[in-house]
């Protein structure tokens, strides 16, 4: 992945994240990963389009979802109902808007796809030969994974 | 920066915005396919003294719920990106409709281009998400007046 | 979980936060009379060994196995694995066969690590960890993170993440909690053991044979069997050479990390033997400067663009610059002075050449750099000086060349979608990496070639002449695809 992308992605992961549950974020460190994962429990997928072709997943424990969902509703929510899923998705997207608009700023050509949520127990993520960047990020409500991959259109 | 509790606050000491001079409530329809920002809005406006006359999960539920209410809605809030029938497009029947529409765009960061097309097309102003209380109640009241 | 500990990991937490002005607390602790630490982070108790359990065939710094309060786990002795002396006990002592230990933790599962002496916990700040010269500590760089200063004294800092690794002792954790008597600590259990193996080069788990079936067949410096392409073990001398080599193989792993492979094998081989010849008897190395005596490119080279040599070198090649693009990889690019520089070789010689240079490395400090790179001195002699403009802040790269660049944070170890590539820079690298992971990224390489691709590497490096041709060979290699 360029590296002009990191950033802006990180950037956007914290920003957005701080402004709307307004909490302290520890950034865990980033690393490059190849193979299939675990997923926690609820993932938000984001498609990228434009000069490159990519995704954006955001995966976390279920109970994280709940309490994300719950911080950024004022409410207390403890089921996976339809707006703990929309909730998440917006949050989702409204990260990877951000770092789209970062980029675009930048000068590089990016579009983003509806958010997409899936949920369930022991599933895995599995595309073998995408590396991508992980973000890591450690929330009062529980681990957030940023897992990004973007390859240029050649 | 705002916290959490902008988004939904309640107690607001200024004079409610949601109320015509004439006492009556105005009617927003909200078109959104995302449930959350659907609330948010309507936790917002609620709070002001609006009423939401009616909700829709995309452009084309937005539409007919438009032509449905005519001449009894005052506000329609649009998403942009949104399955079936997209909101520039909702909002460009909207606008063949009544040309007298008053509709504000809600888009993610990253859209610039679809709101510059949205404000040629007759959108009166737009609002970008994460949503700022104060934000959207200052973009909607300048488009009331 | 005993009160102390629960105390320090409470220290520990309270430290997280800002990791620009974080805290680093370590528990230090003494290795032949040295200063060393372990992230506490990573300790899960200090505890003392009164018994533990010989395994048998394990590898030499494998103490064996300790129960810890119903959990089994793995003990090493640091002294061994760094080959430190091991002080005697005193028979008379009242903690005869006491050892001190300090109990790891990874993931969820625990290993033991035998030490000298705990002597306290203390916190230094993050920023103050400095990176080790390979000249200064007794033991294998690539088992230390950094040196931490402490009210006047000098603490080596221990990367214990090492030690999970499968080249250490984490193939033996896994065996030894595979017994159906033990309770599995961790994912990494293997089913049931098997017949003992060499673990030379090996990257995967190393299963312990039965007890009792112990007949000793395995010797650590044995030579896997086809290992090498010319058999020399005709004569008994020459077999013991082979031995010596091997052993002498293992230390270079050990001490510099450096693994042979197919690429350096050849060159490794006949420095060993060169030395052989010339002092009469097999070097035996003990610490990374005396192997970096013998093979000056183990030293760490600070990066720099490229001497005029390498221009020339590119220059003589007469590259076939038909295609819509001619495409070049600098793998390992870390700041970006070999993507810049190869670059500029191919500009130099068609200023119209549709070229494209991805430039990778898996260090995120260092490529982010390389976007902006700014270098204080550009040898005038080279083509580069044609592709700088001077700033306050010292050279940067012209437009023209630098848009030439994509630079990308990418782990060659990862797969990737690049097109197939005329040149490829991958000098000196792949020595760092274990066999396994070596020949992983050969074969990437290899498929990110043609025929007719380029390939340069150090001047110690051969690909295999059933593919490749050597095209030059100075302070530098470039071999040509067949």
């Amino acid at each position: 992945m360029r590296v002009e992308y990191v950033n802006p992605f990180v950037e956007a992961a914290f920003n957005t994240i701080k402004t709307v549950l307004g909490v302290d974020i520890v950034r865990g460190k980033l690393y490059l990963k190849d193979t299939s994962q675990p997923v926690l429990g609820v993932a938000v997928l984001v498609g990228l389009a434009g000069d490159v072709e990519g995704r954006v997943i955001f995966d976390m424990e279920r109970e994280t979802a709940l309490k994300i969902a719950s911080d950024m509703n004022g409410e207390t929510l403890t089921e996976m109902d339809e707006l703990v899923k929309a909730t998440i998705m917006e949050l989702g997207n409204m990260i990877t808007a951000t770092a789209v608009t970062r980029l675009q700023d930048l000068g590089f050509s990016f579009d983003l796809t509806p958010p997409v949520l899936f949920s369930g127990e022991k599933m895995e993520l599995s595309n073998s030969g995408v590396e991508a960047l992980i973000v890591p990020v450690d929330l009062p409500q529980g681990r957030l994974e940023i897992n990004v991959a973007i390859r240029e259109r050649i | 920066m705002i916290a959490k509790g902008d988004l939904t606050g309640i107690n607001v000491s200024r004079k409610a915005s949601g109320i015509k001079p004439t006492g009556e409530p105005i009617r927003v329809l909200i078109v959104d396919d995302s449930m959350f920002v659907t609330k948010q809005i309507t936790q917002i406006l609620s709070s002001e003294g609006f009423v939401v006359a009616a909700t829709a999960a995309d452009g084309k539920e937005g539409l007919d719920k438009y032509k449905e209410l005519y001449p009894d809605i005052d506000l329609v809030t649009m998403d942009i990106t949104m399955p079936n029938m997209d909101g520039v497009t909702a909002l460009e029947k909207i606008m063949e409709f009544d040309k007298n529409a008053k509709v504000i765009m809600v888009s993610a960061l990253g859209k610039q281009d679809l709101v510059k097309k949205s404000l040629l097309l007759g959108a009166k102003n737009y609002i970008v998400k994460p949503l700022d209380r104060v934000k959207v109640l200052e973009r909607i009241s300048s488009v009331l007046k | 979980m005993s009160r102390e500990e629960i105390e320090l990991k409470a220290e520990a937490s309270s430290a997280a936060g800002n990791p620009e002005n974080s805290e680093l607390k370590m528990i230090t602790f003494t290795l032949a009379d040295k200063d060393y630490g372990i992230d506490i982070m990573q300790v899960k108790e200090i505890s003392r060994m009164m018994e533990f359990t010989y395994i048998p065939n394990a590898p030499f710094y494998v103490r064996g196995v300790y129960n810890l309060r119903g959990e089994i786990i793995s003990v090493i002795d640091l002294r061994l694995l760094f080959h430190l002396p091991v002080p005697e006990k005193e028979p008379a002592a009242s903690d005869e066969d006491v050892e001190n230990l300090i109990v790891l933790q990874f993931g969820d599962y625990y290993l033991g690590v035998v030490v000298d002496r705990v002597d306290k916990v203390c916190s230094v700040r993050a920023a103050d960890v400095q990176p080790v010269h390979p000249l200064f500590s007794d033991i294998s760089i690539k088992y230390i993170n950094g040196l931490a200063h402490y009210d006047g004294r000098l603490y080596i800092l221990l990367n214990v993440g090492l030690l999970a690794d499968s080249e250490s002792a984490g193939g033996f954790i896994s065996a030894v909690s595979s017994s159906d008597t033990v309770k599995p600590v961790g994912h990494r259990t293997v089913a049931a053991p098997e017949a003992p193996v060499s673990d030379e080069g090996k990257g995967g788990a190393l299963p312990v044979p039965e007890a009792g079936e112990n007949d000793c067949e395995t010797d650590s410096a044995e030579i896997p069997e086809g290992s090498f392409p010319e058999s020399r073990s005709d004569s008994v001398g020459e077999s013991d050479n082979e031995k010596s080599f091997a052993a002498f193989t293992e230390g270079l792993e050990t001490f510099c990390g450096f693994y042979i492979n197919d690429w350096n094998r050849q060159a490794i081989r006949d420095i060993f033997f060169r030395y052989i010849e010339e002092n009469g008897s097999a070097p035996v190395f003990r610490t990374a400067v005396e192997y970096s005596q013998l093979m000056p490119f183990l030293n760490p080279q600070e990066e720099s663009l490229w001497p005029n040599e390498y221009f020339d070198a590119v220059k003589s090649l007469n590259p076939d610059f038909s295609g819509k693009h001619f495409n070049v990889w600098s793998s390992w690019c870390g700041y970006g002075y070999d993507a810049y520089s190869v670059a500029a070789a191919f500009l130099s010689i068609d200023e119209n050449l549709p070229l494209r240079v991805w430039a990778t490395d898996d260090d995120l400090l260092k490529i982010s750099m390389g976007p902006n790179l700014t270098v204080q001195n550009v040898d005038p002699a080279t083509p580069l000086i044609d592709y700088v403009e001077e700033t306050k802040s010292g050279f940067k790269f012209k437009k023209l060349l630098a848009e030439k660049l994509l630079f990308e944070y990418h782990s060659i170890e990862n797969g990737n979608p690049f097109p197939k590539m005329k040149f490829i820079v991958a000098k000196g690298k792949i020595s760092y990496y274990n066999k396994e992971t070596a020949g992983k990224i050969i074969g990437e390489l290899y498929a990110k070639s043609d025929s007719g691709s380029y390939i340069m590497t150090a001047d110690y490096e051969s690909l295999p002449e059933s593919d490749f041709r050597l095209v030059y060979s100075g302070s530098i290699r470039i071999f040509q695809r067949i």
